[in-house]
């Protein structure tokens, strides 16, 4: 039981640093726009296959 | 009828496509601005966009804005926007037009593939634009955004902007807190739980509580501070809001815990009351949500153009903002602009559309010494007028006050269940003060339990929830359909409506002339022939009814000598015979709402051209269907009777006026009120702006002055009326949704209201309850954001 008397106050701690860390990013604005960032990560795939069809493209041209 | 296309870029439904060329072959746009935002989108390279983009609507291009453009290249209006670090330069702009993620894709690529940008960042939240670099112009970028079909503006309404940014941020960390304060707060509460059953000893008790006042503290004063600072206010205004029962409730709990701690009582309720505040804070969250999105896109309307006039100044003609001019100064409008402010022209003459002010479809000639006024648009001609005022002094602004003051004062109005709700908060705070009393000769924990619960089982969140969250997911129901609400009062009263006025010019017709109809008057004349002639007369003219002269032979390029424009139509001399186009000779037509144009070769009446101002595609067909509601329709114009008449006639409305001015329509309106009608006006103009306060209800068509928009409380966004009967069915739906949730908070209540002050309901399972009671009502309310008809 007595370990108790560590394990809450480490709690707490862990608690105040998960509340700086939320805060700290809410004041650099990262919840300030919820909903583009979910489709930023799909337009970048689609660019990287763009590329890759350029890449063998070249290939091709070269490989003539 | 021809077969609608749908715009390949913006959607918007169009007879004559226009052809836009991409890698892919040609696709149907509906205009040339959105043809060439394809066309420029494509040529960068980023037509990925077009598989991006969701559903909603892409930006429709502006028409030719190089004026407001030309802002742009002015560093000293510029450089206030401009922050500047070392070498490299952040420029912020404000954005009209932008949709989804997609928009925010293709504006980033295609900014940062220009020469000296480095970095670019778009909010899409906020709509703000960052443009980082060395070396760019700002005019450069605005042109390139303005290319893409969007409208760059120089960031206004910041410090609002700001505040809402705060107010987000503020209401996202006390959630955050409350959330991680009440898993804390149920931690320990399950730990006092199970200590319960197996007789902790007192030591580890107060241990646990202890943590449990720390953890809740801040819960209660940091997260629930909106709702105790919300009740502080409305007692000192002596008022009882839902945030007083919720603030007792909170406060009593916290206190009734603390004492406990420290004296050892039977119960504490920190998690409760943390629980309870974190239920609060998400339901206010989802709401904030939803209202953002509306309201973003009411500031970006009521922003409205930046406009920019030519000033002469340092003998030159330079570019300055409408609100910089001031009494005396010298000003230049060309055709197709606005004009500014109030003033007197004192060179040239022109043809000025009068529609917003007065409804008059057909523009009017004004010259030398006569007076111009502000909102008007010039058709043709350029003119230098001498301004009588600043652009805040001019009637349009006046007007404008005026509707200010009355959507204020409408604003004001309490709808019903927001009275229902301030009831339902006295009566609970009655039985609370009734279980203490009742409870009282069992001491005074027991009584403080049962107190703490009757408060937290009748939260009226259920209520001060289901009102505003129904409104609001009907708000953003109506956006996807192209609606705004701006004033949601207006959106519960449109299902009473009995009674619905149409203005003419502009909401029923497309405000755009057509040939409805050509006569020979003289005989062995070539038809053909005589229409190139008028073309040929009429080609360069942008007056809206040489508009529609024009389209009688596109082909037209017969060369005319001789060209003069002159205040009786456009002569000019064509094989030695002297052609003139101008009004009909009386004695042709003059009925059934036609204008009537003649050609005449030398002095001799030969052709006779009927134009009409054609009605909306969807104008008859939605008529039937209002009527078919059993809607009583009337059509208020301020234009001619024959016209009116006609019109009327097309879409039998029995009901018609002509020749109002703008006070008329509102007494007309007034008129009907008294009777006992409720009345929607639907227009398009500042002259109807006045009519439209009076209503009812105000819908605004799309592309109306920003004064009937503001006057309105509802606007249109896209040229189709149909959305009309769609809006009133909407109106009924959320009425009846927002009736169901009435009616399950209050028959919920009814049935736990007597169990709590019995005190059956320990205040755990109240918070569980009322949580159960606000989700139902919220997913009730939600269902309204995704229905269609």
């Amino acid at each position: 039981m007595e370990i108790l008397i560590f394990l809450v106050p480490l709690a707490s701690v862990v608690v105040a640093i998960a509340v700086w860390a939320f805060i700290w990013a809410l004041r650099r604005g990262q919840f300030d726009d919820l909903d583009s960032p979910a489709w930023r990560i799909v337009f970048d795939d689609q660019e990287r296959q763009h590329k890759t069809d350029v890449d063998t493209d070249i290939d091709e041209d070269n490989s003539k | 009828m021809k077969q609608d296309v749908h715009c390949w870029h913006c959607g918007t439904p169009s007879a004559r496509p226009v052809l836009a060329r991409t890698p892919d072959g040609e696709v149907p746009t509906c205009c040339a601005g959105c043809a060439a935002a394809v066309e420029t989108i494509h040529s960068l390279g980023l037509g990925d966009y077009y598989c991006f983009r969701g559903e909603q609507l892409a930006s429709v291009p502006a028409a030719d804005e190089e004026l407001s453009l030309a802002l742009f290249d002015l560093p000293e209006l510029v450089a206030p926007f401009v922050e500047i670090s070392g070498a490299q330069r952040t420029l912020t702009l404000s954005l009209d037009g932008v949709h989804c993620a997609a928009c925010v894709w293709l504006i980033e690529r295609a900014l940062k593939e220009m020469p000296g940008v480095i970095s670019v960042s778009l909010n899409l939240t906020t709509l703000r634009l960052k443009v980082t670099g060395t070396e760019f112009r700002a005019g450069d970028i605005a042109r390139r955004l303005h290319d893409l079909g969007y409208r760059p503006r120089l960031p206004v309404r910041e410090t609002q902007l700001n505040d809402d940014r705060r107010a987000s941020r503020q209401l996202l960390a006390r959630l955050l807190v409350a959330g991680l304060g009440s898993m804390q707060a149920m931690m320990y509460a399950v730990a006092l739980y199970l200590g319960a059953f197996r007789e902790f000893e007192p030591l580890w008790r107060d241990f646990f509580r202890i943590a449990g006042v720390l953890v809740a503290t801040p819960v209660v004063f940091y997260s629930g501070w909106p709702f105790l600072s919300g009740a502080w206010k409305s007692l000192k205004a002596g008022m009882v809001s839902m945030d007083v029962p919720v603030s007792l409730a909170i406060l009593m709990g916290w206190a009734g815990s603390v004492v406990f701690t420290f004296s050892g009582g039977q119960h504490v309720y920190f998690e409760s009351i943390a629980m309870f505040v974190f239920f609060l804070l998400i339901s206010r969250w989802i709401e904030q949500r939803q209202r953002a999105g509306v309201g973003r896109q009411l500031v970006q309307l009521q922003q409205g153009l930046p406009l920019v006039v030519r000033r002469w100044q340092n003998d030159a003609w330079q570019p300055v903002p409408a609100v910089m001019v001031n009494s005396g100064d010298r000003l230049q409008i060309r055709s197709g602009e606005l004009v500014p402010v109030d003033g007197v022209i004192i060179d040239g003459n022109a043809s000025i559309e009068e529609a917003t002010l007065t409804g008059e479809s057909v523009p009017v000639s004004r010259c030398h010494g006569e007076a111009v006024h502000a909102g008007t648009k010039i058709c043709e001609g350029l003119i230098d007028i001498e301004a009588s005022g600043r652009a805040s002094d001019s009637l349009l602004a006046r007007i404008g006050r005026t509707v200010d003051q009355a959507v204020d004062r409408r604003q004001s109005e309490t709808l019903r269940f927001e009275w229902i709700a301030s009831r339902f908060v006295t009566v609970v705070l009655a039985l609370t003060v009734m279980t203490l009393w009742w409870h009282w000769s069992s001491g005074a924990t027991i009584a403080f339990e049962h107190a703490i619960a009757v408060l937290v089982v009748t939260c009226p969140c259920a209520l001060a929830l289901a009102g505003p969250l129904s409104i609001s997911a009907s708000v953003s129901a109506a956006l996807r359909h192209g609606m705004l609400i701006a004033d949601p009062r207006m959106l519960l009263k449109a299902q009473q409506v009995t009674d619905v006025m149409l203005d003419k010019t502009g909401t029923l017709t497309q405000a755009a002339f057509e040939v409805a109809e050509t006569r020979l008057l003289a005989a062995n004349r070539n038809e053909q022939m005589l229409r190139a002639i008028a073309a040929a007369l009429e080609a360069g003219s942008s007056h809206p009814l040489a508009k529609a002269v024009q389209q009688l032979d596109v082909n037209s390029d017969l060369i005319l000598t001789e060209l003069q424009h002159r205040r009786d139509g456009v002569s000019a001399m064509y094989q030695n015979h002297h052609w003139r186009i101008g009004q009909a000779p009386a004695g042709f037509g003059g009925d059934a709402g036609l204008t009537d144009l003649a050609l005449y070769c030398d002095g001799e009446p030969v052709y006779l051209i009927r134009l009409h101002d054609p009605l909306r595609e969807d104008a008859a067909e939605v008529c039937q269907q209002l009527s078919a509601a059993g809607l009583r329709l009337h059509l208020a114009s301020g234009d001619q009777s024959g016209a009116v008449s006609a019109v009327a006639a097309a879409l039998s409305i029995d009901s018609w006026q002509a020749g109002l001015q703008p006070t008329d329509k509102a007494q007309w309106i007034a008129d009907l009120q008294q009777q006992g009608h409720r009345v929607l006006m639907t227009g398009d103009g500042v002259n109807d702006a006045p009519a439209m306060l009076r209503a009812d209800v105000g819908v605004a068509v799309a592309d109306s002055s920003a004064l009937a928009r503001e006057a309105a409380g509802i606007y249109l966004l896209r040229p189709q009326l149909a959305a009309l009967p769609w809006l009133l069915a909407l109106s009924r739906r959320s009425h009846r949704t927002l009736q169901q949730n009435t009616a399950w908070a209050l028959g919920y209540n009814l049935i736990t209201v007597p169990f709590a002050m019995a005190g059956l309901i320990p205040p755990w399972l109240a918070a569980i309850g009322m949580s159960a009671s606000s989700l139902l009502v919220t997913w009730n309310a939600a269902r309204m954001a995704s229905w269609k008809s």
